[in-house]
Protein backbone atom coordinates (compact mmCIF):
# COMPACT_ATOMS: atom_id res chain seq x y z
CA UNK A 1 0.00 0.00 0.00
CA UNK A 2 1.87 2.94 -1.48
CA UNK A 3 1.12 6.75 -0.70
CA UNK A 4 -1.42 6.64 -3.55
CA UNK A 5 -3.77 3.93 -1.13
CA UNK A 6 -3.81 7.02 1.43
CA UNK A 7 -4.51 9.88 -0.81
CA UNK A 8 -7.48 7.52 -1.94
CA UNK A 9 -8.16 7.22 1.58
CA UNK A 10 -8.04 11.00 2.68
CA UNK A 11 -9.73 11.97 -0.46
CA UNK A 12 -12.76 9.54 0.32
CA UNK A 13 -12.65 10.70 4.41
CA UNK A 14 -13.28 14.62 2.83
CA UNK A 15 -15.79 14.09 0.53
CA UNK A 16 -17.44 12.16 3.99
CA UNK A 17 -16.86 14.87 5.75
CA UNK A 18 -17.96 17.40 3.30
CA UNK A 19 -21.45 15.67 3.49
CA UNK A 20 -21.38 15.80 7.13
CA UNK A 21 -20.91 19.66 6.76
CA UNK A 22 -23.57 20.31 4.58
CA UNK A 23 -25.56 18.76 7.47
CA UNK A 24 -23.75 20.65 10.37
CA UNK A 25 -23.82 23.90 8.84
CA UNK A 26 -27.11 23.76 8.30
CA UNK A 27 -27.62 23.43 11.97
CA UNK A 28 -25.08 25.70 12.97
CA UNK A 29 -27.78 28.16 11.02
CA UNK A 30 -30.05 27.22 12.95
CA UNK A 31 -28.87 27.64 16.40
CA UNK A 32 -27.33 30.51 15.28
CA UNK A 33 -30.79 32.28 15.07
CA UNK A 34 -32.73 30.04 17.76
CA UNK A 35 -30.04 29.42 20.26
CA UNK A 36 -30.67 26.30 20.43
CA UNK A 37 -30.35 22.97 18.19
CA UNK A 38 -33.24 21.80 16.07
CA UNK A 39 -33.25 17.77 17.05
CA UNK A 40 -35.60 17.13 13.72
CA UNK A 41 -32.87 18.04 11.50
CA UNK A 42 -32.47 14.54 10.62
CA UNK A 43 -35.94 13.64 10.49
CA UNK A 44 -36.20 16.57 7.90
CA UNK A 45 -33.15 15.01 5.81
CA UNK A 46 -34.52 11.64 5.75
CA UNK A 47 -37.97 12.79 4.58
CA UNK A 48 -36.14 14.43 1.87
CA UNK A 49 -34.05 11.50 0.99
CA UNK A 50 -37.04 9.54 0.91
CA UNK A 51 -38.79 11.84 -1.19
CA UNK A 52 -35.82 12.43 -3.44
CA UNK A 53 -35.81 8.93 -4.28
CA UNK A 54 -39.34 8.13 -5.02
CA UNK A 55 -39.42 11.01 -7.10
CA UNK A 56 -36.29 10.16 -9.06
CA UNK A 57 -37.45 6.94 -9.65
CA UNK A 58 -40.88 7.98 -10.75
CA UNK A 59 -39.87 10.75 -13.36
CA UNK A 60 -36.74 9.54 -14.43
CA UNK A 61 -34.47 12.48 -13.22
CA UNK A 62 -30.78 12.47 -13.46
CA UNK A 63 -28.49 13.39 -10.14
CA UNK A 64 -28.74 17.46 -10.42
CA UNK A 65 -32.35 17.38 -11.10
CA UNK A 66 -32.94 14.87 -8.09
CA UNK A 67 -30.79 17.12 -5.86
CA UNK A 68 -32.58 20.25 -6.72
CA UNK A 69 -36.33 18.05 -5.85
CA UNK A 70 -35.12 16.74 -2.70
CA UNK A 71 -33.38 20.49 -1.94
CA UNK A 72 -36.96 21.67 -2.60
CA UNK A 73 -38.84 19.06 -0.43
CA UNK A 74 -35.94 19.31 2.55
CA UNK A 75 -36.17 23.21 2.48
CA UNK A 76 -40.51 22.68 2.77
CA UNK A 77 -40.58 20.02 5.07
CA UNK A 78 -38.31 22.04 7.38
CA UNK A 79 -40.58 25.62 6.96
CA UNK A 80 -43.28 22.43 8.21
CA UNK A 81 -41.49 22.13 10.88
CA UNK A 82 -40.31 25.48 12.17
CA UNK A 83 -44.32 26.41 11.55
CA UNK A 84 -45.49 23.51 14.19
CA UNK A 85 -42.49 22.69 16.47
CA UNK A 86 -41.04 26.43 16.90
CA UNK A 87 -43.18 28.95 15.81
CA UNK A 88 -45.87 29.52 18.88
CA UNK A 89 -42.90 28.57 21.08
CA UNK A 90 -40.72 31.10 20.09
CA UNK A 91 -42.57 33.84 20.82
CA UNK A 92 -44.59 32.11 23.79
CA UNK A 93 -41.56 31.01 25.73
CA UNK A 94 -38.04 31.02 26.50
CA UNK A 95 -37.87 27.79 27.97
CA UNK A 96 -35.16 25.31 26.26
CA UNK A 97 -36.42 22.52 27.78
CA UNK A 98 -39.87 22.90 25.56
CA UNK A 99 -37.09 23.58 22.95
CA UNK A 100 -35.54 20.70 22.92
CA UNK A 101 -38.50 18.37 23.62
CA UNK A 102 -41.05 19.99 21.02
CA UNK A 103 -37.61 19.33 18.18
CA UNK A 104 -37.52 16.02 19.14
CA UNK A 105 -40.75 14.68 19.07
CA UNK A 106 -41.22 16.19 15.64
CA UNK A 107 -38.12 14.49 14.36
CA UNK A 108 -38.95 11.49 15.55
CA UNK A 109 -42.73 12.05 14.25
CA UNK A 110 -41.05 12.47 10.46
CA UNK A 111 -38.50 9.62 10.75
CA UNK A 112 -41.60 7.39 12.18
CA UNK A 113 -43.91 8.90 9.55
CA UNK A 114 -41.60 7.12 6.97
CA UNK A 115 -40.95 4.02 9.13
CA UNK A 116 -44.41 3.18 8.93
CA UNK A 117 -44.80 3.85 4.99
CA UNK A 118 -41.65 2.50 3.68
CA UNK A 119 -40.22 -0.04 6.76
CA UNK A 120 -38.93 -3.64 6.34
CA UNK A 121 -38.11 -2.63 2.59
CA UNK A 122 -34.58 -1.82 1.71
CA UNK A 123 -34.73 1.23 -0.79
CA UNK A 124 -31.26 2.45 -2.72
CA UNK A 125 -31.29 5.54 -5.23
CA UNK A 126 -30.83 4.37 -8.82
CA UNK A 127 -27.04 4.36 -9.79
CA UNK A 128 -26.68 7.94 -11.45
CA UNK A 129 -23.11 7.04 -12.30
CA UNK A 130 -22.35 4.62 -15.55
CA UNK A 131 -18.62 4.78 -14.59
CA UNK A 132 -18.24 3.93 -11.06
CA UNK A 133 -14.67 4.99 -10.52
CA UNK A 134 -12.58 7.40 -11.88
CA UNK A 135 -8.85 7.00 -12.22
CA UNK A 136 -7.13 10.01 -12.51
CA UNK A 137 -3.01 9.18 -12.42
CA UNK A 138 -2.36 6.15 -10.68
CA UNK A 139 -5.55 7.06 -8.24
CA UNK A 140 -8.59 5.80 -8.87
CA UNK A 141 -11.91 7.46 -6.99
CA UNK A 142 -15.29 6.61 -6.29
CA UNK A 143 -17.66 8.42 -9.00
CA UNK A 144 -20.12 9.37 -6.07
CA UNK A 145 -17.49 10.26 -3.89
CA UNK A 146 -16.30 12.87 -5.99
CA UNK A 147 -19.49 14.46 -6.85
CA UNK A 148 -20.64 14.28 -3.07
CA UNK A 149 -17.02 16.67 -2.29
CA UNK A 150 -18.04 18.57 -5.59
CA UNK A 151 -21.89 19.40 -4.58
CA UNK A 152 -21.00 19.55 -0.48
CA UNK A 153 -18.30 22.16 -1.26
CA UNK A 154 -20.70 24.41 -4.19
CA UNK A 155 -23.49 24.12 -1.50
CA UNK A 156 -21.22 25.47 1.39
CA UNK A 157 -19.72 28.09 -0.88
CA UNK A 158 -23.17 29.31 -2.67
CA UNK A 159 -24.30 29.50 1.70
CA UNK A 160 -21.36 31.52 2.37
CA UNK A 161 -22.13 34.17 -0.22
CA UNK A 162 -25.73 34.25 0.55
CA UNK A 163 -24.73 35.27 4.12
CA UNK A 164 -21.86 37.69 3.04
CA UNK A 165 -23.16 39.47 0.42
CA UNK A 166 -26.98 39.23 0.26
CA UNK A 167 -29.60 41.51 2.22
CA UNK A 168 -31.22 38.03 3.21
CA UNK A 169 -27.55 36.58 4.60
CA UNK A 170 -27.01 40.22 6.03
CA UNK A 171 -30.56 39.76 7.83
CA UNK A 172 -29.92 36.26 9.25
CA UNK A 173 -26.94 37.52 10.94
CA UNK A 174 -28.45 40.39 11.97
CA UNK A 175 -31.16 38.16 13.33
CA UNK A 176 -28.43 36.02 14.76
CA UNK A 177 -26.97 39.16 17.40
CA UNK A 178 -29.90 41.20 18.46
CA UNK A 179 -33.63 39.68 17.34
CA UNK A 180 -35.57 42.57 18.68
CA UNK A 181 -33.20 45.32 17.25
CA UNK A 182 -33.41 43.23 13.74
CA UNK A 183 -37.27 43.61 13.72
CA UNK A 184 -36.77 47.26 14.58
CA UNK A 185 -34.75 47.84 11.24
CA UNK A 186 -38.54 46.79 9.69
CA UNK A 187 -37.81 43.79 9.26
CA UNK A 188 -40.13 40.41 9.60
CA UNK A 189 -38.28 38.47 11.85
CA UNK A 190 -40.60 35.52 11.19
CA UNK A 191 -39.95 35.73 7.38
CA UNK A 192 -35.89 35.12 8.16
CA UNK A 193 -36.19 32.55 10.69
CA UNK A 194 -38.65 30.69 8.25
CA UNK A 195 -36.23 31.47 5.15
CA UNK A 196 -33.43 30.08 7.51
CA UNK A 197 -35.28 27.13 7.55
CA UNK A 198 -35.55 26.70 4.31
CA UNK A 199 -32.10 26.89 3.52
CA UNK A 200 -31.17 24.48 6.10
CA UNK A 201 -33.75 22.22 4.96
CA UNK A 202 -32.36 22.38 1.20
CA UNK A 203 -29.16 21.77 2.89
CA UNK A 204 -30.21 19.03 4.94
CA UNK A 205 -31.82 17.42 1.76
CA UNK A 206 -28.57 17.86 -0.75
CA UNK A 207 -27.00 15.76 2.32
CA UNK A 208 -29.49 12.93 2.38
CA UNK A 209 -29.34 12.05 -1.42
CA UNK A 210 -25.78 11.10 -0.78
CA UNK A 211 -26.43 9.81 2.08
CA UNK A 212 -28.94 7.73 0.15
CA UNK A 213 -26.72 6.99 -2.86
CA UNK A 214 -24.07 5.98 -0.46
CA UNK A 215 -25.63 3.33 1.74
CA UNK A 216 -29.68 1.94 1.27
CA UNK A 217 -31.98 3.95 2.73
CA UNK A 218 -33.58 3.22 6.21
CA UNK A 219 -35.49 5.17 8.25
CA UNK A 220 -33.09 5.17 11.28
CA UNK A 221 -30.80 7.08 8.89
CA UNK A 222 -32.76 10.01 10.78
CA UNK A 223 -31.70 9.75 14.18
CA UNK A 224 -28.41 8.55 13.39
CA UNK A 225 -27.47 11.74 11.31
CA UNK A 226 -29.04 13.64 13.70
CA UNK A 227 -27.17 12.66 16.78
CA UNK A 228 -24.09 13.01 14.19
CA UNK A 229 -24.89 16.54 12.88
CA UNK A 230 -25.52 17.51 16.72
CA UNK A 231 -21.65 16.02 17.43
CA UNK A 232 -20.09 18.24 14.94
CA UNK A 233 -22.22 21.11 15.95
CA UNK A 234 -20.86 20.42 19.52
CA UNK A 235 -16.84 19.43 18.11
CA UNK A 236 -16.96 22.75 16.34
CA UNK A 237 -18.28 25.33 19.09
CA UNK A 238 -21.92 25.33 19.30
CA UNK A 239 -23.11 27.96 16.91
CA UNK A 240 -19.91 28.36 14.94
CA UNK A 241 -19.98 28.09 11.14
CA UNK A 242 -16.04 27.48 11.06
CA UNK A 243 -15.94 25.21 13.76
CA UNK A 244 -18.62 23.47 11.95
CA UNK A 245 -16.77 22.81 8.99
CA UNK A 246 -13.64 21.67 10.37
CA UNK A 247 -15.12 19.20 12.76
CA UNK A 248 -17.60 17.82 9.98
CA UNK A 249 -14.28 17.31 7.89
CA UNK A 250 -12.36 15.76 11.12
CA UNK A 251 -15.29 13.79 11.78
CA UNK A 252 -15.20 12.15 7.84
CA UNK A 253 -11.68 11.43 7.82
CA UNK A 254 -11.91 9.69 11.40
CA UNK A 255 -14.71 7.41 10.41
CA UNK A 256 -12.99 6.86 7.36
CA UNK A 257 -9.97 5.58 8.83
CA UNK A 258 -12.02 3.54 11.19
CA UNK A 259 -13.80 2.17 8.59
CA UNK A 260 -10.08 1.17 7.15
CA UNK A 261 -8.83 0.08 10.74
CA UNK A 262 -11.77 -1.57 12.39
CA UNK A 263 -13.79 -2.60 9.25
CA UNK A 264 -16.91 -0.73 8.90
CA UNK A 265 -19.19 -2.57 11.36
CA UNK A 266 -17.21 -1.44 14.10
CA UNK A 267 -15.93 1.36 12.40
CA UNK A 268 -19.09 3.75 14.49
CA UNK A 269 -17.54 2.50 17.64
CA UNK A 270 -13.69 4.10 16.84
CA UNK A 271 -15.46 7.49 15.70
CA UNK A 272 -17.74 8.03 19.27
CA UNK A 273 -14.61 7.51 21.35
CA UNK A 274 -12.88 9.76 18.92
CA UNK A 275 -15.14 12.50 19.87
CA UNK A 276 -15.53 11.80 23.27
CA UNK A 277 -11.84 12.23 23.69
CA UNK A 278 -12.23 15.09 21.77
CA UNK A 279 -14.37 16.59 24.14
CA UNK A 280 -12.80 15.23 27.03
CA UNK A 281 -10.10 17.54 25.95
CA UNK A 282 -11.17 20.29 24.36
CA UNK A 283 -15.19 20.76 25.65
CA UNK A 284 -15.47 24.03 24.64
CA UNK A 285 -15.57 22.64 21.14
CA UNK A 286 -13.02 23.90 17.74
CA UNK A 287 -14.09 27.35 18.19
CA UNK A 288 -12.76 28.57 21.37
CA UNK A 289 -15.58 30.39 22.99
CA UNK A 290 -18.22 28.24 23.66
CA UNK A 291 -21.85 29.38 22.69
CA UNK A 292 -24.14 28.95 25.93
CA UNK A 293 -27.40 28.11 25.01
CA UNK A 294 -30.23 30.86 24.90
CA UNK A 295 -30.99 32.36 28.79
CA UNK B 1 -48.58 64.16 13.17
CA UNK B 2 -47.88 61.52 16.30
CA UNK B 3 -50.63 61.25 18.58
CA UNK B 4 -51.18 58.82 21.58
CA UNK B 5 -54.23 58.67 23.68
CA UNK B 6 -54.76 57.58 26.72
CA UNK B 7 -51.73 54.80 26.69
CA UNK B 8 -51.76 52.51 29.64
CA UNK B 9 -48.94 49.83 29.67
CA UNK B 10 -48.84 46.88 31.96
CA UNK B 11 -45.93 44.48 32.75
CA UNK B 12 -47.44 41.72 34.40
CA UNK B 13 -48.92 43.38 37.23
CA UNK B 14 -47.16 46.50 37.13
CA UNK B 15 -48.09 49.58 36.02
CA UNK B 16 -45.20 51.21 33.94
CA UNK B 17 -48.12 53.88 31.46
CA UNK B 18 -50.92 55.07 32.63
CA UNK B 19 -53.49 57.10 31.18
CA UNK B 20 -50.35 59.02 29.14
CA UNK B 21 -51.73 61.51 25.99
CA UNK B 22 -49.29 63.67 24.41
CA UNK B 23 -48.73 64.85 20.56
CA UNK B 24 -45.51 65.63 18.22
CA UNK B 25 -46.50 68.25 15.45
CA UNK B 26 -45.27 67.79 12.25
CA UNK B 27 -41.57 68.77 12.00
CA UNK B 28 -40.64 69.65 15.60
CA UNK B 29 -38.58 67.98 18.21
CA UNK B 30 -40.54 66.99 21.50
CA UNK B 31 -38.34 65.65 24.28
CA UNK B 32 -39.89 63.37 26.48
CA UNK B 33 -37.75 63.85 30.22
CA UNK B 34 -38.16 61.95 33.69
CA UNK B 35 -35.74 59.87 35.62
CA UNK B 36 -35.18 56.31 36.11
CA UNK B 37 -37.81 53.63 35.73
CA UNK B 38 -40.15 56.65 35.05
CA UNK B 39 -41.17 54.72 31.69
CA UNK B 40 -39.50 56.61 29.17
CA UNK B 41 -38.25 53.76 27.45
CA UNK B 42 -41.20 51.67 27.84
CA UNK B 43 -43.49 54.26 25.89
CA UNK B 44 -40.63 54.36 23.08
CA UNK B 45 -41.02 50.54 23.01
CA UNK B 46 -45.06 50.46 22.94
CA UNK B 47 -44.89 53.18 20.25
CA UNK B 48 -42.87 50.61 18.36
CA UNK B 49 -44.43 47.81 19.15
CA UNK B 50 -41.62 45.76 20.56
CA UNK B 51 -44.11 46.10 23.74
CA UNK B 52 -47.69 45.55 23.92
CA UNK B 53 -50.03 47.84 25.00
CA UNK B 54 -52.88 47.40 27.08
CA UNK B 55 -55.29 50.40 26.06
CA UNK B 56 -55.04 53.36 24.43
CA UNK B 57 -54.31 54.73 20.92
CA UNK B 58 -51.43 55.06 19.08
CA UNK B 59 -51.82 57.79 16.12
CA UNK B 60 -49.69 58.60 12.65
CA UNK B 61 -51.13 61.38 10.95
CA UNK B 62 -54.64 59.99 11.99
CA UNK B 63 -54.41 56.45 11.46
CA UNK B 64 -53.49 53.71 14.27
CA UNK B 65 -49.66 52.48 14.14
CA UNK B 66 -50.10 48.67 13.18
CA UNK B 67 -49.16 46.19 15.94
CA UNK B 68 -45.95 44.59 14.60
CA UNK B 69 -42.56 45.39 14.85
CA UNK B 70 -42.17 45.88 11.54
CA UNK B 71 -44.65 47.53 10.29
CA UNK B 72 -43.73 49.59 12.42
CA UNK B 73 -40.96 50.65 10.50
CA UNK B 74 -42.84 50.25 7.77
CA UNK B 75 -44.93 53.04 8.06
CA UNK B 76 -42.51 55.46 8.77
CA UNK B 77 -41.94 55.86 12.68
CA UNK B 78 -38.58 54.49 13.23
CA UNK B 79 -36.39 54.00 16.68
CA UNK B 80 -33.07 54.58 17.60
CA UNK B 81 -32.89 52.32 20.60
CA UNK B 82 -31.35 53.08 23.94
CA UNK B 83 -27.74 51.86 24.23
CA UNK B 84 -27.56 52.10 20.50
CA UNK B 85 -27.78 48.15 19.83
CA UNK B 86 -25.46 47.96 16.67
CA UNK B 87 -24.86 45.06 15.40
CA UNK B 88 -21.41 44.73 16.28
CA UNK B 89 -20.33 41.73 14.35
CA UNK B 90 -21.30 43.17 11.25
CA UNK B 91 -19.46 46.15 9.54
CA UNK B 92 -20.50 49.46 9.40
CA UNK B 93 -21.63 49.52 5.96
CA UNK B 94 -23.69 46.34 6.86
CA UNK B 95 -25.47 47.98 9.49
CA UNK B 96 -26.35 50.32 7.10
CA UNK B 97 -27.66 48.28 4.65
CA UNK B 98 -29.88 46.68 7.57
CA UNK B 99 -30.94 50.49 8.62
CA UNK B 100 -32.40 50.44 5.02
CA UNK B 101 -33.81 47.21 5.32
CA UNK B 102 -37.14 48.20 4.24
CA UNK B 103 -36.67 50.17 1.25
CA UNK B 104 -35.50 48.28 -1.83
CA UNK B 105 -31.88 47.74 -2.07
CA UNK B 106 -31.07 50.04 -5.05
CA UNK B 107 -32.75 53.25 -3.01
CA UNK B 108 -30.65 51.65 0.27
CA UNK B 109 -27.80 51.28 -1.71
CA UNK B 110 -27.73 55.19 -2.79
CA UNK B 111 -28.35 56.79 0.75
CA UNK B 112 -25.26 55.28 2.23
CA UNK B 113 -22.88 57.85 0.39
CA UNK B 114 -25.51 60.00 1.96
CA UNK B 115 -25.03 59.21 5.41
CA UNK B 116 -21.13 58.86 5.51
CA UNK B 117 -21.18 62.50 3.97
CA UNK B 118 -23.57 63.29 7.39
CA UNK B 119 -21.07 61.35 9.45
CA UNK B 120 -17.52 61.54 7.60
CA UNK B 121 -16.44 59.22 10.84
CA UNK B 122 -18.38 56.46 9.50
CA UNK B 123 -17.25 56.57 6.17
CA UNK B 124 -13.76 56.14 7.63
CA UNK B 125 -14.37 53.36 9.03
CA UNK B 126 -17.64 51.51 6.67
CA UNK B 127 -15.52 48.40 6.58
CA UNK B 128 -14.70 47.75 10.41
CA UNK B 129 -17.37 45.24 12.63
CA UNK B 130 -19.39 47.94 14.44
CA UNK B 131 -18.05 46.62 17.93
CA UNK B 132 -14.91 47.83 17.54
CA UNK B 133 -15.90 51.80 17.41
CA UNK B 134 -16.12 54.13 20.27
CA UNK B 135 -19.20 54.74 22.31
CA UNK B 136 -19.87 57.65 20.46
CA UNK B 137 -18.96 56.51 16.74
CA UNK B 138 -21.59 53.31 17.67
CA UNK B 139 -24.26 56.16 18.59
CA UNK B 140 -23.50 58.13 15.44
CA UNK B 141 -24.11 54.60 13.72
CA UNK B 142 -27.33 54.31 15.37
CA UNK B 143 -28.43 57.61 14.46
CA UNK B 144 -27.11 56.92 10.91
CA UNK B 145 -28.73 53.35 10.78
CA UNK B 146 -32.11 54.65 11.61
CA UNK B 147 -31.83 57.53 9.11
CA UNK B 148 -31.53 54.84 6.20
CA UNK B 149 -35.39 53.83 6.47
CA UNK B 150 -35.94 57.04 5.76
CA UNK B 151 -38.60 58.20 8.71
CA UNK B 152 -41.41 60.45 8.76
CA UNK B 153 -40.52 60.39 12.47
CA UNK B 154 -37.76 59.50 14.12
CA UNK B 155 -37.69 57.45 18.02
CA UNK B 156 -34.59 58.53 20.09
CA UNK B 157 -34.15 56.48 22.92
CA UNK B 158 -31.72 57.91 25.37
CA UNK B 159 -29.11 59.34 22.74
CA UNK B 160 -26.55 61.28 25.24
CA UNK B 161 -26.39 57.64 27.64
CA UNK B 162 -22.85 56.47 28.63
CA UNK B 163 -21.21 59.07 26.20
CA UNK B 164 -18.40 61.78 27.26
CA UNK B 165 -19.56 65.42 27.20
CA UNK B 166 -18.38 66.18 23.97
CA UNK B 167 -19.87 63.49 22.18
CA UNK B 168 -23.29 64.61 23.38
CA UNK B 169 -22.79 67.97 22.16
CA UNK B 170 -22.04 66.49 18.68
CA UNK B 171 -25.01 63.92 18.75
CA UNK B 172 -27.39 66.74 19.58
CA UNK B 173 -26.10 68.94 16.76
CA UNK B 174 -26.85 66.05 14.54
CA UNK B 175 -30.29 66.01 16.12
CA UNK B 176 -30.79 69.45 15.15
CA UNK B 177 -29.41 68.84 11.81
CA UNK B 178 -32.03 65.89 11.23
CA UNK B 179 -34.81 67.75 12.26
CA UNK B 180 -33.74 70.52 10.13
CA UNK B 181 -33.95 68.45 6.74
CA UNK B 182 -37.82 67.56 7.72
CA UNK B 183 -37.37 64.51 9.96
CA UNK B 184 -39.85 64.83 13.33
CA UNK B 185 -37.86 63.94 16.28
CA UNK B 186 -39.52 62.35 19.45
CA UNK B 187 -36.14 62.28 22.24
CA UNK B 188 -36.39 60.09 25.08
CA UNK B 189 -33.72 61.76 27.26
CA UNK B 190 -32.22 61.40 31.19
CA UNK B 191 -30.28 64.56 29.89
CA UNK B 192 -33.18 66.97 30.50
CA UNK B 193 -30.99 70.02 29.95
CA UNK B 194 -29.95 69.15 26.96
CA UNK B 195 -33.10 67.23 26.02
CA UNK B 196 -35.37 70.74 26.30
CA UNK B 197 -32.39 72.99 25.05
CA UNK B 198 -33.17 71.75 21.55
CA UNK B 199 -37.00 70.94 21.75
CA UNK B 200 -39.46 72.41 20.91
CA UNK B 201 -41.94 70.91 23.24
CA UNK B 202 -41.87 68.75 26.51
CA UNK B 203 -43.20 66.55 28.69
CA UNK B 204 -42.28 65.64 32.23
CA UNK B 205 -43.15 61.74 32.58
CA UNK B 206 -43.18 60.57 36.29
CA UNK B 207 -44.20 57.23 37.39
CA UNK B 208 -45.96 55.96 34.36
CA UNK B 209 -47.52 59.34 33.82
CA UNK B 210 -47.28 63.01 32.49
CA UNK B 211 -47.22 65.10 35.34
CA UNK B 212 -45.74 68.22 33.38
CA UNK B 213 -46.27 69.82 29.64
CA UNK B 214 -45.37 72.36 28.22
CA UNK B 215 -43.06 74.66 25.55
CA UNK B 216 -39.45 73.87 26.43
CA UNK B 217 -37.87 77.21 26.90
CA UNK B 218 -40.66 77.81 29.40
CA UNK B 219 -40.34 74.96 31.35
CA UNK B 220 -36.77 75.32 31.54
CA UNK B 221 -37.82 78.30 33.68
CA UNK B 222 -39.59 76.75 36.25
CA UNK B 223 -38.02 76.55 39.19
CA UNK B 224 -39.82 73.27 40.22
CA UNK B 225 -38.68 71.82 37.02
CA UNK B 226 -34.96 73.47 37.49
CA UNK B 227 -35.18 71.88 41.54
CA UNK B 228 -35.99 68.22 39.96
CA UNK B 229 -34.52 68.13 36.64
CA UNK B 230 -31.93 70.38 35.79
CA UNK B 231 -30.44 70.64 39.49
CA UNK B 232 -30.45 73.61 40.70
CA UNK B 233 -26.88 75.65 39.94
CA UNK B 234 -26.80 73.65 36.64
CA UNK B 235 -28.29 76.43 33.92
Amino acid sequence: MGPSYYIQLLIAGISNGAMYAVIAVGWALIFSILKFSNFAHGGTMVCAAYAGMFLSKALGLNLWQTLVLAALCGGLINIVVELISFHRLRRKSKNMTLFFVSSITMGMLLQNIIALKFSGTYYAYPSFFTQRFQKIGNLSFDMANLVMLGVSAAAILALIIVLKYTRLGISIRALSMDARTTSLMGVNVNRVVLATFFVAGALAGIAGVFVGIRTSLTPQIGSLYTVKGFMVCVIGGLGSMNGALFAALILGIVETACGVIMGTSLAPVGTFIFMLVFLFLRPQGLAGNFATEKA
Amino acid sequence: MLKIQHLSVNYDHIVALQDVSFQVDKGSIVSIIGSNGAGKSTLINTISAVVRKKSGEILLEGAPLPASAHKVVRAGVVQVPEGRHVFANLTVTENLIMGGARRNAGEAARKIPEMYKLFPILGERKGQMAGTLSGGEQQMLAIARGLMAEPKILLLDEPSLGLAPIIVNQVFEIIQKINQSGITVLLVEQNASKAMQISDYTYVLENGKVIREGKSADLRKDPQIQNAYLGEKKE
